[in-house]
Protein backbone atom coordinates (compact mmCIF):
# COMPACT_ATOMS: atom_id res chain seq x y z
CA UNK A 1 0.00 0.00 0.00
CA UNK A 2 1.09 3.81 -0.50
CA UNK A 3 1.23 6.24 1.68
CA UNK A 4 -2.27 7.75 2.07
CA UNK A 5 -4.30 5.22 -0.17
CA UNK A 6 -7.74 3.83 1.49
CA UNK A 7 -7.30 0.06 2.50
CA UNK A 8 -9.82 -2.17 0.12
CA UNK A 9 -10.95 -5.57 0.54
CA UNK A 10 -9.65 -8.35 -1.74
CA UNK A 11 -12.98 -8.70 -3.33
CA UNK A 12 -12.87 -4.90 -3.79
CA UNK A 13 -9.76 -5.18 -5.93
CA UNK A 14 -10.86 -7.81 -7.72
CA UNK A 15 -14.34 -5.67 -8.91
CA UNK A 16 -12.39 -2.75 -9.42
CA UNK A 17 -10.11 -4.79 -11.55
CA UNK A 18 -12.67 -6.70 -13.17
CA UNK A 19 -14.74 -3.20 -14.42
CA UNK A 20 -11.37 -1.81 -15.29
CA UNK A 21 -11.04 -4.98 -18.09
CA UNK A 22 -14.63 -5.26 -18.52
CA UNK A 23 -14.76 -1.33 -19.65
CA UNK A 24 -11.75 -0.71 -21.33
CA UNK A 25 -10.39 -4.36 -22.57
CA UNK A 26 -6.35 -3.61 -22.46
CA UNK A 27 -6.13 -4.74 -26.27
CA UNK A 28 -8.50 -2.64 -27.55
CA UNK A 29 -7.87 0.57 -25.23
CA UNK A 30 -3.96 0.34 -26.20
CA UNK A 31 -4.57 0.14 -30.16
CA UNK A 32 -7.29 3.29 -30.23
CA UNK A 33 -4.61 5.02 -27.62
CA UNK A 34 -2.13 4.59 -30.22
CA UNK A 35 -4.17 5.31 -32.51
CA UNK A 36 -5.23 8.72 -31.51
CA UNK A 37 -1.80 9.70 -29.80
CA UNK A 38 -0.42 8.87 -33.00
CA UNK A 39 3.51 9.93 -33.34
CA UNK A 40 3.12 12.48 -30.34
CA UNK A 41 5.78 11.83 -27.73
CA UNK A 42 3.23 13.30 -24.61
CA UNK A 43 0.04 12.63 -23.83
CA UNK A 44 -2.68 16.11 -24.09
CA UNK A 45 -5.65 16.94 -22.81
CA UNK A 46 -7.39 16.80 -26.39
CA UNK A 47 -5.86 12.66 -26.04
CA UNK A 48 -7.49 12.09 -22.96
CA UNK A 49 -10.43 13.40 -23.96
CA UNK A 50 -11.09 11.74 -27.86
CA UNK A 51 -10.15 8.35 -25.54
CA UNK A 52 -12.46 8.93 -23.13
CA UNK A 53 -15.33 9.60 -25.60
CA UNK A 54 -14.43 6.85 -27.38
CA UNK A 55 -15.10 3.68 -24.54
CA UNK A 56 -17.78 6.42 -22.93
CA UNK A 57 -15.58 6.62 -19.63
CA UNK A 58 -14.72 9.26 -17.15
CA UNK A 59 -11.48 11.45 -18.16
CA UNK A 60 -10.21 10.39 -14.45
CA UNK A 61 -10.77 6.75 -15.17
CA UNK A 62 -9.67 6.91 -18.39
CA UNK A 63 -6.11 8.38 -17.44
CA UNK A 64 -6.02 5.92 -14.50
CA UNK A 65 -6.00 2.57 -16.83
CA UNK A 66 -3.47 4.27 -18.77
CA UNK A 67 -1.53 5.02 -15.91
CA UNK A 68 -2.00 1.27 -14.86
CA UNK A 69 -1.01 -0.18 -18.17
CA UNK A 70 1.99 2.22 -18.16
CA UNK A 71 1.15 3.46 -21.47
CA UNK A 72 1.54 6.89 -19.65
CA UNK A 73 3.70 7.87 -16.45
CA UNK A 74 2.06 7.38 -12.76
CA UNK A 75 1.16 10.85 -11.66
CA UNK A 76 -0.10 11.76 -15.06
CA UNK A 77 -3.99 12.42 -13.68
CA UNK A 78 -3.01 14.39 -10.82
CA UNK A 79 -0.48 16.49 -12.88
CA UNK A 80 -2.98 17.23 -15.22
CA UNK A 81 -5.36 18.17 -11.95
CA UNK A 82 -2.54 21.12 -10.82
CA UNK A 83 -2.45 22.55 -14.28
CA UNK A 84 -6.28 23.17 -14.73
CA UNK A 85 -7.47 19.65 -15.20
CA UNK A 86 -9.92 19.22 -18.23
CA UNK A 87 -12.73 21.47 -18.04
CA UNK A 88 -16.39 21.27 -19.80
CA UNK A 89 -14.90 24.06 -22.04
CA UNK A 90 -11.95 21.98 -23.48
CA UNK A 91 -14.55 18.78 -23.92
CA UNK A 92 -16.72 21.19 -26.00
CA UNK A 93 -14.05 22.18 -27.91
CA UNK A 94 -12.54 19.13 -28.77
CA UNK A 95 -15.76 17.10 -29.57
CA UNK A 96 -17.71 20.07 -31.16
CA UNK A 97 -20.76 18.65 -32.48
CA UNK A 98 -20.36 15.21 -31.19
CA UNK A 99 -20.51 16.73 -26.99
CA UNK A 100 -23.41 15.87 -25.24
CA UNK A 101 -24.00 17.15 -21.96
CA UNK A 102 -26.16 14.77 -20.29
CA UNK A 103 -22.91 12.51 -20.58
CA UNK A 104 -21.98 9.51 -22.39
CA UNK A 105 -23.16 6.90 -20.17
CA UNK A 106 -26.83 8.11 -21.31
CA UNK A 107 -25.52 8.39 -24.92
CA UNK A 108 -23.74 4.67 -24.59
CA UNK A 109 -27.24 3.57 -23.30
CA UNK A 110 -29.13 4.99 -26.78
CA UNK A 111 -27.43 2.97 -28.95
CA UNK A 112 -28.27 -0.17 -30.09
CA UNK A 113 -24.84 -1.85 -29.37
CA UNK A 114 -22.43 -0.38 -26.50
CA UNK A 115 -19.05 1.02 -27.63
CA UNK A 116 -17.69 -1.79 -25.47
CA UNK A 117 -19.34 -4.72 -26.99
CA UNK A 118 -18.70 -3.13 -30.41
CA UNK A 119 -15.22 -2.95 -29.34
CA UNK A 120 -15.82 -6.76 -28.51
CA UNK A 121 -17.25 -7.80 -31.67
CA UNK A 122 -14.94 -6.69 -33.51
CA UNK A 123 -11.94 -8.34 -32.43
CA UNK A 124 -13.94 -11.41 -31.94
CA UNK A 125 -14.43 -11.44 -35.43
CA UNK A 126 -11.24 -9.68 -36.82
CA UNK A 127 -9.54 -12.85 -34.84
CA UNK A 128 -12.21 -15.13 -37.33
CA UNK A 129 -13.39 -16.40 -33.70
CA UNK A 130 -16.90 -15.60 -35.03
CA UNK A 131 -18.78 -14.96 -38.49
CA UNK A 132 -20.42 -11.69 -39.19
CA UNK A 133 -23.79 -13.95 -39.27
CA UNK A 134 -23.53 -15.10 -35.92
CA UNK A 135 -22.55 -12.00 -34.40
CA UNK A 136 -25.65 -10.20 -36.40
CA UNK A 137 -27.96 -13.00 -34.41
CA UNK A 138 -26.38 -12.56 -31.32
CA UNK A 139 -26.61 -8.64 -31.08
CA UNK A 140 -29.76 -8.77 -32.84
CA UNK A 141 -28.80 -6.62 -36.02
CA UNK A 142 -29.08 -6.46 -39.57
CA UNK A 143 -26.21 -7.43 -41.23
CA UNK A 144 -24.90 -3.74 -43.02
CA UNK A 145 -25.80 -2.14 -39.59
CA UNK A 146 -23.11 -4.54 -37.75
CA UNK A 147 -21.11 -4.32 -40.71
CA UNK A 148 -20.56 -0.46 -39.79
CA UNK A 149 -19.83 -1.17 -36.42
CA UNK A 150 -17.14 -3.42 -37.62
CA UNK A 151 -16.01 -0.87 -39.71
CA UNK A 152 -15.85 1.56 -37.44
CA UNK A 153 -13.94 -0.24 -34.70
CA UNK A 154 -11.60 -1.96 -37.25
CA UNK A 155 -8.12 -1.84 -35.72
CA UNK A 156 -5.95 0.15 -38.15
CA UNK A 157 -4.32 -2.85 -40.30
CA UNK A 158 -2.56 -3.94 -37.51
CA UNK A 159 -3.34 -7.33 -35.85
CA UNK A 160 -3.74 -6.96 -31.51
CA UNK A 161 -0.64 -8.92 -31.80
CA UNK A 162 1.11 -6.40 -33.45
CA UNK A 163 0.08 -3.81 -31.57
CA UNK A 164 1.20 -5.63 -27.52
CA UNK A 165 4.62 -6.01 -29.45
CA UNK A 166 4.96 -2.64 -30.77
CA UNK A 167 3.83 -1.19 -27.31
CA UNK A 168 6.15 -3.88 -25.57
CA UNK A 169 9.08 -2.07 -27.36
CA UNK B 1 -3.64 -3.67 -61.48
CA UNK B 2 -6.12 -6.27 -62.14
CA UNK B 3 -8.63 -9.02 -60.72
CA UNK B 4 -8.95 -12.33 -61.65
CA UNK B 5 -11.76 -13.74 -61.12
CA UNK B 6 -12.17 -16.85 -60.02
CA UNK B 7 -15.27 -17.85 -61.67
CA UNK B 8 -13.60 -17.34 -65.47
CA UNK B 9 -15.00 -20.70 -67.56
CA UNK B 10 -16.91 -22.15 -64.08
CA UNK B 11 -19.94 -23.21 -66.11
CA UNK B 12 -20.98 -24.70 -62.07
CA UNK B 13 -24.29 -23.60 -60.24
CA UNK B 14 -23.32 -21.16 -58.25
CA UNK B 15 -24.71 -21.76 -54.27
CA UNK B 16 -24.97 -17.76 -53.22
CA UNK B 17 -24.82 -17.19 -48.82
CA UNK B 18 -26.87 -14.16 -47.12
CA UNK B 19 -23.60 -11.88 -47.27
CA UNK B 20 -23.62 -11.94 -50.81
CA UNK B 21 -27.28 -11.53 -51.44
CA UNK B 22 -26.77 -8.19 -49.43
CA UNK B 23 -23.91 -7.42 -51.75
CA UNK B 24 -25.04 -7.43 -55.04
CA UNK B 25 -28.65 -5.81 -53.51
CA UNK B 26 -26.74 -2.71 -52.10
CA UNK B 27 -24.93 -2.58 -55.94
CA UNK B 28 -27.73 -1.51 -57.32
CA UNK B 29 -27.34 -4.00 -59.93
CA UNK B 30 -27.93 -7.11 -58.53
CA UNK B 31 -30.35 -8.91 -61.17
CA UNK B 32 -28.26 -6.88 -64.02
CA UNK B 33 -24.94 -8.70 -62.81
CA UNK B 34 -26.52 -12.47 -62.47
CA UNK B 35 -28.17 -11.85 -65.82
CA UNK B 36 -24.90 -11.20 -67.42
CA UNK B 37 -23.42 -15.16 -65.77
CA UNK B 38 -24.05 -18.23 -67.65
CA UNK B 39 -23.92 -19.78 -64.45
CA UNK B 40 -27.55 -21.49 -62.54
CA UNK B 41 -28.27 -19.71 -59.16
CA UNK B 42 -29.49 -21.67 -56.19
CA UNK B 43 -29.88 -20.90 -52.52
CA UNK B 44 -31.13 -22.40 -49.44
CA UNK B 45 -33.82 -22.27 -47.79
CA UNK B 46 -32.03 -21.18 -44.48
CA UNK B 47 -30.16 -17.96 -46.26
CA UNK B 48 -34.04 -16.93 -47.21
CA UNK B 49 -35.56 -17.74 -43.79
CA UNK B 50 -32.68 -15.94 -42.72
CA UNK B 51 -33.57 -12.64 -44.79
CA UNK B 52 -37.14 -12.74 -44.78
CA UNK B 53 -38.29 -14.19 -41.87
CA UNK B 54 -36.10 -11.99 -39.84
CA UNK B 55 -37.42 -8.74 -41.44
CA UNK B 56 -36.80 -6.82 -38.39
CA UNK B 57 -33.14 -7.59 -38.25
CA UNK B 58 -32.73 -7.35 -42.37
CA UNK B 59 -32.12 -4.26 -44.49
CA UNK B 60 -35.32 -3.72 -46.70
CA UNK B 61 -33.22 -3.10 -50.00
CA UNK B 62 -32.15 -6.86 -49.19
CA UNK B 63 -35.81 -7.93 -48.88
CA UNK B 64 -36.62 -6.61 -51.92
CA UNK B 65 -33.67 -7.73 -54.10
CA UNK B 66 -34.23 -11.17 -53.01
CA UNK B 67 -37.77 -11.01 -53.68
CA UNK B 68 -37.15 -9.63 -56.96
CA UNK B 69 -34.70 -12.69 -58.32
CA UNK B 70 -36.42 -15.53 -57.14
CA UNK B 71 -39.63 -14.19 -58.64
CA UNK B 72 -37.70 -13.99 -61.61
CA UNK B 73 -36.27 -17.43 -61.53
CA UNK B 74 -32.81 -16.06 -61.22
CA UNK B 75 -32.18 -17.39 -58.26
CA UNK B 76 -33.84 -20.98 -56.99
CA UNK B 77 -34.20 -22.23 -53.62
CA UNK B 78 -33.46 -25.54 -52.55
CA UNK B 79 -34.21 -27.74 -49.71
CA UNK B 80 -31.70 -29.96 -48.07
CA UNK B 81 -32.15 -33.45 -47.96
CA UNK B 82 -31.96 -35.73 -44.75
CA UNK B 83 -28.20 -36.67 -45.42
CA UNK B 84 -27.56 -33.30 -46.23
CA UNK B 85 -28.87 -32.06 -42.77
CA UNK B 86 -26.94 -34.73 -41.27
CA UNK B 87 -23.76 -32.81 -42.67
CA UNK B 88 -25.14 -29.57 -41.64
CA UNK B 89 -25.30 -30.56 -38.03
CA UNK B 90 -22.08 -32.57 -37.65
CA UNK B 91 -20.19 -29.20 -38.81
CA UNK B 92 -21.85 -26.73 -36.87
CA UNK B 93 -21.18 -28.97 -33.88
CA UNK B 94 -17.32 -28.95 -35.07
CA UNK B 95 -17.09 -25.41 -36.17
CA UNK B 96 -19.55 -23.07 -34.33
CA UNK B 97 -18.42 -19.78 -34.73
CA UNK B 98 -19.96 -19.74 -38.46
CA UNK B 99 -23.60 -19.31 -39.28
CA UNK B 100 -25.57 -21.77 -40.30
CA UNK B 101 -26.30 -20.19 -43.32
CA UNK B 102 -22.92 -20.06 -44.76
CA UNK B 103 -22.85 -24.15 -43.23
CA UNK B 104 -25.70 -25.19 -45.66
CA UNK B 105 -24.02 -23.59 -48.70
CA UNK B 106 -20.78 -25.15 -48.22
CA UNK B 107 -22.79 -28.70 -47.23
CA UNK B 108 -24.45 -28.09 -50.85
CA UNK B 109 -21.52 -26.99 -52.50
CA UNK B 110 -19.82 -30.40 -51.21
CA UNK B 111 -22.56 -32.98 -51.70
CA UNK B 112 -24.22 -31.77 -54.83
CA UNK B 113 -20.66 -29.89 -56.59
CA UNK B 114 -22.03 -26.90 -56.72
CA UNK B 115 -19.43 -23.62 -56.49
CA UNK B 116 -20.09 -21.81 -53.15
CA UNK B 117 -19.88 -18.01 -53.02
CA UNK B 118 -18.93 -16.66 -49.80
CA UNK B 119 -17.89 -13.26 -48.58
CA UNK B 120 -17.15 -14.24 -44.90
CA UNK B 121 -13.80 -15.21 -44.54
CA UNK B 122 -14.85 -17.25 -41.12
CA UNK B 123 -16.95 -19.06 -43.65
CA UNK B 124 -14.67 -19.21 -46.35
CA UNK B 125 -11.82 -20.65 -43.84
CA UNK B 126 -14.49 -23.60 -43.07
CA UNK B 127 -15.21 -23.79 -46.64
CA UNK B 128 -12.02 -24.36 -48.27
CA UNK B 129 -10.91 -27.01 -45.05
CA UNK B 130 -14.29 -29.15 -45.45
CA UNK B 131 -14.44 -28.16 -49.85
CA UNK B 132 -11.06 -29.71 -49.89
CA UNK B 133 -9.38 -27.24 -52.70
CA UNK B 134 -12.15 -26.65 -54.49
CA UNK B 135 -12.60 -23.04 -55.61
CA UNK B 136 -14.82 -21.20 -53.15
CA UNK B 137 -15.75 -17.70 -54.98
CA UNK B 138 -17.09 -14.37 -53.47
CA UNK B 139 -19.07 -11.38 -54.37
CA UNK B 140 -15.88 -9.76 -55.85
CA UNK B 141 -15.59 -12.44 -58.21
CA UNK B 142 -19.14 -11.82 -59.54
CA UNK B 143 -18.93 -8.90 -59.56
CA UNK B 144 -15.35 -9.14 -61.82
CA UNK B 145 -16.38 -11.59 -63.74
CA UNK B 146 -15.59 -10.69 -67.28
CA UNK B 147 -19.07 -10.95 -68.36
CA UNK B 148 -19.98 -8.04 -66.35
CA UNK B 149 -17.46 -5.95 -67.63
CA UNK B 150 -18.19 -7.08 -71.20
CA UNK B 151 -21.65 -6.71 -71.18
CA UNK B 152 -22.67 -3.57 -68.58
CA UNK B 153 -19.44 -1.89 -68.88
CA UNK B 154 -16.93 -0.28 -67.08
CA UNK B 155 -19.10 2.52 -65.62
CA UNK B 156 -21.78 0.30 -64.24
CA UNK B 157 -19.54 -1.88 -63.05
CA UNK B 158 -17.81 1.28 -60.99
CA UNK B 159 -21.04 1.84 -59.55
CA UNK B 160 -22.34 -1.49 -58.54
CA UNK B 161 -18.94 -1.54 -56.65
CA UNK B 162 -19.28 1.47 -54.90
CA UNK B 163 -22.64 0.90 -53.81
CA UNK B 164 -21.66 -2.43 -52.38
CA UNK B 165 -18.73 -0.96 -50.43
CA UNK B 166 -20.64 2.11 -49.29
CA UNK B 167 -24.17 1.45 -48.96
CA UNK B 168 -23.73 -2.86 -48.20
CA UNK B 169 -20.69 -2.45 -46.44
CA UNK B 170 -19.10 -5.40 -48.70
CA UNK B 171 -15.97 -6.82 -47.17
CA UNK B 172 -12.91 -7.58 -49.92
CA UNK B 173 -9.70 -8.52 -49.68
CA UNK B 174 -6.80 -6.23 -49.05
CA UNK B 175 -5.06 -7.45 -52.04
CA UNK B 176 -8.08 -6.01 -54.59
CA UNK B 177 -8.28 -2.54 -52.70
CA UNK B 178 -5.48 -0.64 -55.21
CA UNK B 179 -7.39 -1.98 -58.09
CA UNK B 180 -10.84 -0.95 -56.11
CA UNK B 181 -9.07 2.43 -55.96
CA UNK B 182 -8.38 2.31 -59.03
CA UNK B 183 -11.78 1.48 -60.49
CA UNK B 184 -14.03 3.73 -58.49
CA UNK B 185 -11.71 6.40 -57.86
CA UNK B 186 -10.12 8.55 -55.15
CA UNK B 187 -13.17 10.96 -53.68
CA UNK B 188 -15.42 8.10 -53.69
CA UNK B 189 -12.92 5.37 -52.22
CA UNK B 190 -13.12 7.99 -48.80
CA UNK B 191 -16.60 7.45 -48.55
CA UNK B 192 -16.24 3.41 -48.37
CA UNK B 193 -15.17 2.72 -44.60
CA UNK B 194 -15.51 -1.28 -45.67
CA UNK B 195 -12.18 -1.07 -47.56
CA UNK B 196 -9.95 -3.33 -45.32
CA UNK B 197 -6.83 -1.00 -43.84
CA UNK B 198 -9.38 1.70 -44.25
CA UNK B 199 -7.48 4.25 -42.10
CA UNK B 200 -3.98 3.65 -43.36
CA UNK B 201 -5.41 3.98 -47.02
CA UNK B 202 -7.00 7.14 -46.16
CA UNK B 203 -3.55 8.48 -45.02
CA UNK B 204 -2.68 7.57 -48.27
CA UNK B 205 -4.68 9.01 -50.40
CA UNK B 206 -4.87 12.53 -48.05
Amino acid sequence: MEKGERFRSREELYADSFARSFLTPSENFNQIFQSIVKDYRKISREHVIRLAHQFNISREFCVRRLEELELVPKGTWESMVENGGITEKCVREVLRDKYIETGYAKVDAKKSVSNRIGLRATLAWEQELISEGVLSELLGLHRIALRSILNENQSDGESVDDVLKRLNR
Amino acid sequence: MTFSSALTDNFSTLVIDTSVIINLGASGYGTEILQTLDNHFVTSEEVVGEIKDNSKNTHPKTISFLNRIIDSELLRVISLTLDEERTCREIINKKNQIHDGEVVSLVLAKKRGFTAIIDETTGRKVANYELSGKVVGTTMDLLFHPNVLALLGSRTLSAAVYNALRDGGMQTNIHVRGYIVELIGKEPTKKCTSLPGYKDLMRELS
